[in-house]
């Protein structure tokens, strides 16, 4: 009798221990799902803001902009077509050099002498002179 | 099975009631089974619940609560230039709506209403918030700002609903080309209208626009429009060889952002709708049916002396020399009696059958809706083989006329003008043939000429050998043309050894300035456009400008055959890079 009792208690204790995973697992299930709803509509909310940045770069990044900021700002202007040439090579080795605060003044600069440069520290300009 | 598991059982347990003992154990078995049963019932069950209804219901269950994932499917496809930039897009924004059951003072929440949004009119808002329905549009396509701003009024009758709403990031620049939609997302108007189904379907379209290109053709064009006081202008870049358009450009023209606020006016595409007499354009065409069809040499000559009488016309040079013309010559002068010759030599019904073979006489086939019918004289008469030689009396949409063009010059295979990349990639080369390879070869040749030694002069770029033709057509007013109000335009090709773009620019109605000398002529007005558009779209595309020289130019064969030869200067050394100020 003791044996049959004692497996009848284990089997009672294992359905209600069951039980109770089966609920405890729906309801972290349950939470799983909210969960998941809620990432998805973070990421569709992610993906209009996506949207609507790549919109606006789209718009930042539109020529006329670009050449309104362009003239604004920088002191170059379009290339022109004689400066598109197939063959590197023939441009000359040393850079040209770099005409004096007074000639800086006065509208015309020499070919090749870009606003950078004057960035660069005098000493490394030096050699090339 | 249960009966002999019992009975089995029953023997082993011993010193027990047999019978009563198997009836306990058969019960109790019974019971059991049917316990099993019920379990295995409910875990069936709930497999049947969790697993299998659940992943088909899911979406079903979730699409209430994430309406934004399911309307993202649906969402209409962006547009995207040729180089992936974007030009056309379909975002979310809140619209505002008013319960005016709900509305406790309506000219209080007018007059906050009004701080918020400026443009709300003041009779019109006020019979939406005292209306007997309980719903009303307040403001559709609000920004986040302004919901913000609404939100803090802590109004309950207003409420907010998402709507799609289409932006053009570029705003003016595609107008045309790209085209609009309405509210709904009906595309009404260009590539938004012409490739609709398959935008509303979710897909996205590439142009074969180039945002850069159009954006400097249209630089360009306005500043011939500006410079001439011109009424309106056409600009426009297209691939000689797979027909794809670059740059399609019509002014004035209107940022479709703002559809409502443009007029008829800024909304006719003058590149694919409208239909002008193009003039002289039209002689490449006629001698390139002169040098298909008929035996022609290049020192053939046609008597230019004077003015040729055919029933009531009478034609006229405008750059008359009075003398006998060579072939070249007739193209370079753009003289409008020698190429009625030609077209008399070629013969009416040839004549009429090689411009359709060039497309120039049918409506065209093209990826937008808008298209122009070409106006073409019915009788053709024997009079009309001459006029329609130096393209008068016949009229064509600008696009229709670069097409031809570029199937003239790109070794005459038929072009076909293209605004959406297709699935290949550009790959779509024509295999219809319409001119010989020789003849194509002979007619770069003479537009080349044009541009070094004739009318074409100012369109001419060192190092790109660019050809082409000027037209100055005189605009038909109530059937007769007005000598005062001319459409001067100038299509080129380059570099004419191989080309691989067409350019034109129609600019109608200019005005001569002091620049010009007072000329309102295509030399003048639309060559120049094409010179800088040229020059422009070199640096932008990367062609270098030292693959061709004056030395070998392709003209250079030709020049026997010029009489009157001008020498051109050198001009002197050039800096590499150059600098404003």
């Amino acid at each position: 009798m003791k044996v049959f009792i004692l497996k009848y208690v284990v089997v009672f204790i294992l359905v209600i221990l069951s039980g109770a995973m089966l609920m405890d697992v729906s309801h972290r299930v349950q939470r799983a799902e909210r969960q998941i709803a809620r990432t998805d509509r973070a990421i569709a909310q992610e993906q209009e803001n996506i949207r609507v940045l790549k919109a606006e770069w789209a718009y930042l990044n539109s020529p006329d902009r670009l050449e309104r900021l362009a003239v604004e700002g920088l002191d170059l202007s379009a290339p022109q077509t004689s400066a598109l040439i197939s063959n590197p090579d023939i441009l000359p080795d040393t850079l040209p050099r770099i005409p004096s605060p007074k000639a800086q003044s006065q509208p015309t600069l020499s070919p090749l002498y870009i606003e950078t440069s004057t960035s660069q520290s005098p000493s490394t300009n030096g050699g090339a002179r | 099975m249960i009966f002999k598991h019992a009975r089995h059982r029953a023997i082993l347990i011993e010193g027990e009631r047999r019978s009563a003992a198997s009836m306990a154990q058969s019960r109790l078995s019974f019971l059991a089974a049917f316990f099993i049963l019920c379990y295995f019932m409910v875990g069936v069950r709930l497999v049947d619940l969790t697993i299998v209804q659940k992943t088909s219901s899911f979406s079903e269950s979730q699409s209430s609560d994430l309406s934004a994932v399911k309307v993202i499917a649906a969402r209409r496809g962006d547009v995207y230039d040729r180089n992936g930039f974007l030009v056309a897009t379909t975002l979310k924004t809140p619209s505002l709506f008013v319960d005016p059951a709900l509305v406790l003072n309506s000219e209080e929440l007018l007059k906050k209403l009004q701080a918020i949004f400026p443009s709300l009119g003041h009779a019109k808002t006020l019979r939406t918030l005292n209306a007997k329905n309980r719903f009303g549009w307040l403001k559709r396509g609000i920004t986040p700002e302004q919901q913000q701003a609404v939100l803090d009024l802590g109004q309950p009758s207003l409420g907010f609903q998402d709507e799609h709403r289409r932006v053009y990031p570029q705003g003016d620049l595609f107008s045309h080309m790209l085209g609009y939609t309405d509210r709904d997302g009906l595309g009404l108007a260009g590539i938004e209208r012409g490739y609709d189904d398959v935008l509303a379907s979710g897909k996205d379209v590439n142009l074969t626009l180039d945002l850069r290109v159009q954006h400097l053709v249209r630089r360009e064009l306005k500043t011939a429009m500006r410079d001439f006081d011109a009424k309106a202008g056409v600009g426009m870049v297209m691939d000689a060889k797979t027909g794809e358009v670059l740059a399609g450009v019509s002014l004035p023209d209107f940022d479709v952002n703002l559809v409502k606020e443009a007029k008829d006016n800024q909304k006719f595409n003058r590149l694919t709708l409208g239909v002008y007499e193009l003039g002289s354009m039209f002689k490449i065409f006629s001698t390139a049916a002169l040098l298909e069809l008929q035996n022609v040499d290049m020192d053939d000559t046609f008597d230019a002396r004077k003015p040729l009488k055919i029933g009531r016309y009478t034609i006229n040079d405008y750059h008359a020399k009075k003398r006998e013309l060579t072939v070249p010559e007739v193209f370079m002068y753009s003289s409008n009696i020698g190429s009625a010759l030609m077209g008399k030599m070629v013969g009416g019904e040839a004549l009429k059958d090689f411009y359709a073979d060039l497309g120039l006489l049918d409506p065209m086939n093209i990826d937008v809706k808008e298209v122009g019918r070409p106006l073409v004289p019915n009788p053709w008469r024997k009079s009309t083989t001459l006029t329609a030689s130096y393209g008068h009396g016949l009229a064509t949409t600008p696009l229709q006329m670069s097409a031809a063009v570029a199937t003239v010059v790109n070794g005459g295979m038929a072009v076909q003008p293209t605004f959406v990349r297709k699935e290949n990639h550009g790959m779509i080369k024509s295999d219809v043939r319409i001119i010989s390879e020789q003849t194509s070869e002979r007619m770069r040749k003479l537009l080349r000429l044009v541009v070094t030694q004739g009318t074409g002069k100012n369109a001419d770029v060192e190092g790109y050998a660019i050809g082409g033709k000027t037209g100055t057509a005189e605009k038909s007013v109530n059937g007769r043309y007005d000598r005062k109000k001319l459409i001067s335009s100038f299509v080129g090709a380059f570099p004419m050894n191989d080309p691989r773009y067409v350019v034109m620019v129609m600019v109608d109605e200019p005005k001569g300035n002091k620049k010009s000398y007072g000329y309102a002529t295509a030399g003048w007005v639309a060559a120049p456009a094409v010179k800088r558009i040229v020059s422009s779209m070199a640096s932008v595309l990367g062609m270098p400008a030292d693959q061709y020289s004056v030395e070998d130019d392709i003209s250079n064969d030709l020049l026997p055959y010029v009489h009157e030869l001008k020498h051109k200067k050198k001009k002197g050394g050039k800096s590499l890079v150059s600098y404003k100020r």
